[in-house]
């Protein structure tokens, strides 16, 4: 269950880019995944889920694009509504 | 709708915690491995090995264990007088370098040529997380199967050296040895195969060998 672990690292990059003012609800998460890392989406999307945050990414989405070979797992960014 | 670009390592903060393990490692002209292998692969028994080995020729080590509930492998290393220290895990399938940094605050590195850290016995996770190592040493064993490196190529691919254990079943087992170290070439045409039994003793020396190398040339690095 590294997954829980990894969504926790993201919740806490995304809670950081999600505090300027300008960011309404944030609806999309944009992450490039290399498929080295193992990672199962569909536990990542529930973690994500599940994992507690603030108002603004209560309801974003995990967009995951896998990348083969990859080893890393790079947040690329989010899709906000503004505020 | 608008876009901003994050571009940012989810592994970043474990990965920067490593960073200062190493650095710390580097500063001591201290050697650091992490043994990854699936759960019975012979990770303790391993160390069992070699521990004394390392002893005798005076090199002066610590063995972080990790395990996720109990503290059996530290016990079996430390009726051997061997210096272990414990990282229980939890429900957690590896060790990261939050928990490897905690675990070494007590030693003096300085004073330390080597750090041997057991991880979690698991294939998949450990293989993912930098804990400040300076090379990986991946252990097999043959009751596993040979199609196991295919399996696991994170692994291999960031590993220096694969230990095959248990080498003393090849006759009562099904296991291609020779596949095994082509499949593990193919994911890793650089990486280093020992064949090994722990309970033999055949082919230990080869990884005290190395691990003695390794030493050596870590301190002359340092001078």
């Amino acid at each position: 269950m590294h997954e829980l672990q990894l969504i926790e690292s993201l919740v806490e990059i995304l809670e950081k880019a999600a505090v300027s003012d300008d960011v309404g609800n944030v609806e999309e998460v944009r992450l490039e995944v290399g498929e080295l890392r193992y990672v199962v989406p569909e536990i990542m999307e529930n973690c994500f889920k599940h994992f507690p945050k603030s108002d603004k990414l209560k309801d974003a989405k995990l967009i995951m694009e896998m990348i083969p070979g990859g080893k890393e797992i790079m947040v690329k960014g989010i899709e906000y509504t503004e505020a | 709708m608008a876009f901003k670009v994050i571009k940012e390592n989810i592994l970043k903060e474990n990965s920067e915690t490593a960073g200062k393990i190493r650095e710390k490692m580097n500063a001591g002209g201290t050697f650091m491995i992490n043994i990854i292998s699936s759960p019975g692969a012979g990770k303790t028994s391993l160390l069992e090995s070699i521990g004394p080995k390392l002893r005798e020729m005076g090199i002066a080590f610590v063995i972080l264990t990790g395990d996720c509930f109990t503290s059996r492998d530290a016990e079996r290393m430390d009726a051997l007088s061997l210096p272990v220290a414990q990282i229980n895990t939890g429900n957690a399938c590896h060790i990261d370098a939050q928990l490897v940094g905690k675990a070494l605050e007590g030693e003096d590195i300085q004073a330390l040529d080597l750090v041997i850290v057991e991880n979690v016995g698991n294939l998949v996770c450990p293989a993912e997380f930098d804990i400040g190592e300076d090379e990986k040493i991946a252990l097999l064993s043959t009751p596993e199967g040979h199609d196991k490196p295919e399996k696991y190529p994170l692994l291999i691919s960031e590993s220096s050296v694969a230990v095959i254990n248990k080498i003393d079943l090849l006759d009562r087992l099904d296991f291609d040895i020779e596949y095994c170290e082509r499949s593990v070439k193919k994911v890793n045409p650089g990486i280093k195969i020992m064949r090994v039994s722990c309970r033999t003793g055949e082919g230990v020396n080869d990884l005290v060998e190395w691990i003695m190398h390794k030493i050596k040339i870590k301190k002359e690095k340092n001078v």
